[in-house]
């Protein structure tokens, strides 16, 4: 009476053998189809940089901060720097934006695509287009500003154009300094100043 | 008294651009004053203005410039009219020129003195106060 056609146990046998064979096929192919990941190549350093970073020590965002004599509060800080191989005390600085706050509660802030800060001399060079925006409404450009973090006062021997409540004009040098009747500062403009004023209709 | 003359051929807009020459300009960090020095010329449309020393002062919250006061010797020039004075305080929005300390006004060929002189840019006009004098050239005939 053997009866035809597969029984339950022909089947629970077949399975037993065919099962692990197709898992064990699965876990072969897995590699072989697995996408290529290399870890290495996946952090967005190139080499060049690297080696560059290392060589340079750069630092990122570095910043100053400190009271001038006359005590207004002074804050530098950067994109990036690095030292200068020669001096020592001198750092080449990118991306700078240099705060002053005046003891009255006015602020400068000068800013520059590129710059140079000496720690001996305690000066701030920036140069490569500078601007300097002051809270009393007044903005200057220009090429180079040197700003001494110690004293407080800024200087500018190049072609100086701004805007102030007074209109748009331009100057031979600027300069920034402190005296008796002017302890909160006083931006000096010097070399010929020429400004234009449109009044506007009362 | 009060004398009035015609001063300076200038179609007196007040609205015209201000130009503002000097030597140096220097300007005060915490109030915002700024103050011209050093042969300041100041010029508007045909009018000039000289000064040694131009203060301004603006308007209210600093919106513009309300008045430009010139001192240690004016020179005011429009036309062929020339007026010398001690101060001179220019108030831009009404376009008045007020002048003092022994004022001179010099027009083809006679002069005219006083204390004071208000020179009205709109309508090219001037008035003069106090012991107006007037010494006129005799025409070369």
């Amino acid at each position: 009476m053997a009866r035809r056609g597969l029984t339950y146990t022909q089947v629970i046998n077949g399975l037993k053998v065919l099962l692990p064979v197709t898992a064990l096929a699965l876990l072969s192919t897995m590699f072989l189809f697995a996408r290529s990941v290399t870890p290495t190549s996946q952090i967005p350093f190139a080499k060049i940089e690297l080696e560059e970073r290392a060589s340079e020590q750069r630092i990122t965002s570095p910043f100053f901060a400190g009271q001038t004599v006359g005590n207004h509060n002074v804050r530098v800080t950067a994109r990036s720097a690095r030292p200068d191989q020669e001096n020592a005390s001198l750092s080449h600085v990118e991306g700078m934006q240099a705060n002053v706050e005046f003891q009255d509660g006015q602020t400068l802030s000068l800013s520059a695509e590129t710059g140079q800060i000496n720690s001996l001399s305690l000066e701030a060079e920036l140069s490569g287009g500078a601007r300097a925006e002051a809270s009393n409404g007044y903005s200057i450009q220009t090429d180079a500003i040197t700003l001494n973090l110690n004293e407080g006062t800024a200087k500018s021997d190049t072609k100086v154009t701004g805007f102030g409540p007074a209109g748009a004009f331009e100057a031979g040098a600027m300069e920034l300094t402190y005296d008796e009747d002017a302890p909160d500062g006083r931006f000096l403009f010097t070399n010929g100043v020429k400004l234009v004023y449109t009044p506007q209709s009362p | 008294q009060e004398f009035k003359v015609n001063f300076g051929l200038s179609n007196g807009d007040p609205n015209a651009p201000i130009e503002v020459e000097a030597d140096s300009l220097s300007v005060d960090q915490a109030t915002g004053n700024a103050v011209f020095t050093g042969n300041v010329i100041i010029t508007q449309s045909d009018m000039s203005f000289r000064a040694a020393l131009v203060e301004v002062t603006y308007l209210t919250e600093d919106t513009g410039i309300a008045k430009l006061t010139g001192s240690g010797g004016v020179a005011l020039q429009s036309g062929n009219d020339t007026a010398q004075a001690e101060t001179a305080v220019y108030d831009v929005e009404s376009g008045l020129i007020h002048m003092t300390g022994n004022v001179s006004l010099a027009q083809r060929g006679n002069t005219i003195t006083a204390q004071r002189m208000t020179v009205n840019t709109a309508n090219s006009t001037a008035e003069l106060h106090g012991r107006v004098r007037t010494v006129l050239q005799p025409a070369a005939n």
